[in-house]
């Protein structure tokens, strides 16, 4: 179809254009009215797209022509407008005879339907019945008019409203020109100081690639003059290759790096692949790696000890130091040798001072005295086995606790500890030898009898004390025992003297009596010749002297005599060896044969019966006969059971055997002794007594009951008579036990 | 009356002693001289006969032992009984060389006197 657009806009033109083009329609296009009409004229049309608005004639009179011109009118008149879009202007195009009255924007398939729909209907119409009449007269003139008053109107309010509006915009953009300019201005402020500092910048970094590039002739003055030879490669594949070297490194090689320049490692080393799997390594690590080797430099043939450094630089480069370790290494080997063999001599030193550390400690522990050395805090600082055994202690539990405190007894404690301040005081001649009993872990007291020292520093200063004691507990017993038994002795001689002195004068006495008693007799011719001579009778003389109980009182005197004498007989009957006879005798026979006699034993002063007492016999087996005088030995016995049972009875029964009284008799050998022990359970014999119960007339009996020489006779019996010993064992309220040894042979000792 | 009386010298530095052995043995029909001390015992014996001699072991100037053996060479037939106080008295060698023994000591005190007169007689009937 050919169609013809009127519209004053160009682009309106194209734009109708190219959407009818797309339908292959032929378009002819005007932009006003009369030029339309120029074209109507001229060519036949099938359509007509007008805009309403134009210049000069506007749409609204180009149809009204259009469709008065009966050429014209049948062609169908399509209004296409922006502007005029209200209803009225709708009302309008229709009443002057358009077709369709379209408003932008169109939809090109839209448009192209409607055209097609119109010339369709056109045709189907005819020429005859064609459009309808446009409509003439005042009230379409009017309304065309009205609405273009109106559109005028519109127009005009638009056009206050755009010069408003483009004051308005007229004004800001005076204001925005002016704020721009002050931007502006601020800007360039700005952009003179960004300018200024991007000069600055670039001097600076001008002034920067001056020192890098000075700093890398360092670098590169540094590299050629790093006294260690320095070896630069580049990775290249799987090998590197060398790049670069330092006059270090080629002095090595006397001035010949040159060839290697440039050249792989595997051309090098071709028989050291090791090498370039370090070069890998240290660049796989991306580190450092370090390698020793003996090393044949190949242009001189030396063979030297070589350390490596392997350093990554990056990107690509290994860059290896040597070190010429050769005289390093044997250096090396020589402080090796020098320091091996000062640890074997250290090695032997520390053996003999540990050598002779356990020596001295051994001679401090086989010393056979105490040693102890204490700080001037009263603490121990050492002791030796001798003094941990003395003290029940181990080394461990002794050092560091305060001497005193612990290990001596409280009643001296303030003494010793004074002595001890004495002694650190410097005062060593008073206490160089002291003498203190020391508390020993199961409650023991041991005296202990110390030779002093003090220990001094160089310049003379105390600083400990260094103390040998021994263990005299043992000594001070024999000794009280020896003393004992020499005060004994003594005593007993003493008695013996006595007895002896005594002696005499009862032999006056006994013999003056006796003669008494003979010349009184009435037998005796010479008495009866005598006392004729004397005017009188023998018979008269002894009637007279018994009615005086003269002969009464002499006879009284001579018994009085002759128990003296007993006593005195009895004390010294058993120093006179020469009328003793020994016989080999069993002990325990004798020991039977004396109970017998103890129980049958009548005494008027008794105030106990013997046989009430328990008797338990423990004698050894087989124990050999003893060479004794046994009528002393059994005085002896006798007299120890004797003194047993008064014990048990004059006293509470002790507890022993469940408070029965209770003798216990034992014999058994010791070696070449036979040891009789007598203990009974009586109340025991307390500590200032058992001392003195040897001594000759002590006697803890009242007076008159016994004599006190019971147990000295029979202590001498057995030690003077038979070489033996006599002793005595008691706690005070657990019993006595007295123990006799008597040697199997006499002369033997 | 024996017509020979034992002749007895009794020595012995306490009087009571020489009084009443001397009781004793006169009692028995003996003849007895006694001496205080050593030297004058040995005086008696250089005068007198003596059949046995009861010599104390301790006298004032000699010990009875020095006594014995200076009697036996005054008299060398004298017999002897030593009496003494003393109860480790035992007979040294020089006097068991002359014939003395333990029999011949007698102990103060003396209790058993018949015994002694028995003893003396014995003694002094052992002529050689």
């Amino acid at each position: 179809m050919k169609i013809l657009i009127v519209d004053d806009q160009k682009v309106n033109r194209d734009l109708l254009e190219a959407y009818l083009a797309e339908f292959n329609h032929q378009v002819v296009s005007v932009a006003n009215g009369k030029e339309a009409l120029d074209q109507l004229r001229g060519q036949r049309f099938d359509i007509i797209i007008s805009d309403i608005l134009m210049p000069g004639m506007d749409g609204f009179q180009l149809c009204r022509s259009v469709k008065k011109d009966i050429n014209l009118k049948v062609i169908p008149f399509v209004f296409c407008t922006a502007t005029y879009g209200e209803r009225e202007d709708e009302e309008l195009a229709l009443r002057l005879g358009a077709d369709k009255f379209l408003r932008k924007p169109i939809d090109p398939d839209e448009l192209n339907e409607i055209i097609d729909r119109l010339a369709r209907e056109n045709e189907e119409r005819g020429i005859e019945l064609s459009v309808k009449e446009p409509e003439n007269g005042k009230e379409v003139f009017k309304l065309y008019n009205e609405r273009l008053i109106h559109k005028l109107e519109e127009k005009v309010v638009e056009l206050e409203k755009e010069v408003a509006e483009r004051q308005r915009v007229e004004d800001e953009l005076k204001k925005y020109r002016e704020k721009l300019s002050e931007m502006v201005e601020e800007s360039t402020v700005e952009f003179k100081q960004i300018n200024h500092r991007l000069e600055h910048e670039i001097a600076e970094r001008r002034e920067t690639e001056r020192a890098l590039r000075e700093s890398e002739e360092k670098m590169r003055a540094q590299y050629k003059g790093i006294p260690i030879p320095t070896y630069t490669w580049q990775k290249n594949g799987d090998d590197f290759k060398l790049i670069n070297y330092n006059d270090a490194a080629d002095s090595i090689v006397n001035g010949n790096m040159q060839t290697f320049l440039g050249k792989s490692i595997a051309e090098i080393y071709p028989d050291r692949p090791e090498i370039v799997n370090e070069f890998n390594e240290c660049f796989a690590q991306k580190g450092i790696i370090q390698v020793e080797r003996p090393y044949h430099y190949i242009s001189t043939g030396d063979l030297r000890h070589i350390i490596s450094t392997y350093a990554f630089v990056p990107p690509n480069l290994v860059v290896v130091h040597t070190q010429d370790i050769t005289e390093r290494k044997q250096a090396a080997e020589v402080l090796k040798r020098a320091h091996d063999q000062l640890e074997t001599e250290v090695a032997e030193r520390t053996r003999q001072l540990t050598e002779e550390k356990e020596k001295a400690q051994q001679y401090l522990d086989i010393a056979g005295v105490m040693i102890v050395v204490l700080n001037p805090d009263q603490t121990a600082a050492l002791i030796n086995k001798k003094g941990c055994e003395i003290l029940g202690y181990t080394y461990k539990e002794i050092i560091g606790k305060n001497w005193f405190d612990n290990y001596v007894p409280e009643n001296i404690r303030g003494a010793v500890k004074e002595a001890f301040n004495q002694l650190m005081a410097g005062d060593m001649e008073h206490l160089e030898y002291y003498e203190n009993p020391v508390l020993t872990r199961d409650g023991n007291v041991k005296l202990i009898a110390w030779h002093n020292a003090l220990i001094k520093d160089k310049k003379g200063k105390i600083l400990r004390t260094l103390s040998s004691g021994s263990d005299i507990t043992e000594r001070k017993k024999a000794e009280e025992i020896i003393i004992q038994a020499e005060k004994m002795s003594s005593m007993g001689s003493l008695a013996a003297g006595m007895a002896h002195e005594i002696n005499n004068p009862l032999a006056g006495i006994l013999q003056s009596i006796h003669v008494i008693q003979g010349r009184i007799s009435i037998d005796s011719p010479t008495n009866r010749k005598i006392a004729r001579e004397c005017g009188t009778t023998i018979e008269a003389v002894n009637a007279y002297l018994d009615r005086r109980n003269i002969s009464k009182f002499i006879e009284g005197s001579r018994e009085a005599g002759e128990r003296a004498a007993a006593i005195v007989e009895n004390m010294l009957s058993f120093s006179r060896k020469s009328e003793s006879t020994f016989t080999l005798s069993d002990i325990g026979q004798l020991l039977d044969k004396t109970v017998a006699l103890a129980e049958n034993e009548y005494d008027l002063k008794k105030k106990f019966d013997f046989r009430q007492i328990t008797i338990k016999r423990e004698y050894a087996r087989g124990l050999p006969n003893v060479a004794c005088e046994t009528t002393k030995i059994q005085q002896v016995f006798l007299n120890l059971l004797k003194n047993a049972a008064q014990a048990i009875y004059q006293a509470e029964p002790g507890p022993k055997t469940g408070n029965k009284p209770c003798i216990i008799l034992r014999t058994m050998q010791k070696e070449n002794m036979v040891c009789i022990e007598i203990e009974d359970n009586g109340p025991g014999i307390k500590d200032n007594i058992r001392r003195r119960i040897f001594e000759p007339f002590f006697t803890t009996k009242s007076v008159g009951t016994g004599t006190g020489l019971g147990l000295a006779v029979s202590y001498f019996i057995v030690t003077e008579n038979h070489g033996g010993s006599m002793d005595v064992r008691s706690t005070p309220g657990r019993g006595t036990t007295f123990i006799i040894r008597l040697p199997l042979e006499q002369g033997k000792k | 009356m024996n017509d020979n009386p034992i002749r007895v010298l009794v020595v012995d530095d306490e009087e009571v002693v020489l009084d009443t052995m001397t009781a004793f043995i006169e009692d028995w029909g003996f003849r007895v001289f006694t001496a205080l001390d050593g030297d004058t015992g040995l005086g008696i014996l250089k005068k007198e006969q003596v059949d046995i001699a009861i010599v104390d072991i301790r006298l004032s100037d000699y010990d009875g032992n020095t006594f014995i053996q200076k009697a036996h060479r005054i008299q060398p037939g004298l017999k002897f009984l030593i009496h003494t106080g003393s109860t480790s008295y035992s007979i040294p060698p020089e006097l068991t060389a002359l014939g003395i023994d333990e029999q011949d000591i007698l102990r103060k005190p003396i209790r058993d006197f018949s015994a002694l007169q028995e003893v003396i007689r014995r003694k002094a009937g052992e002529r050689e």
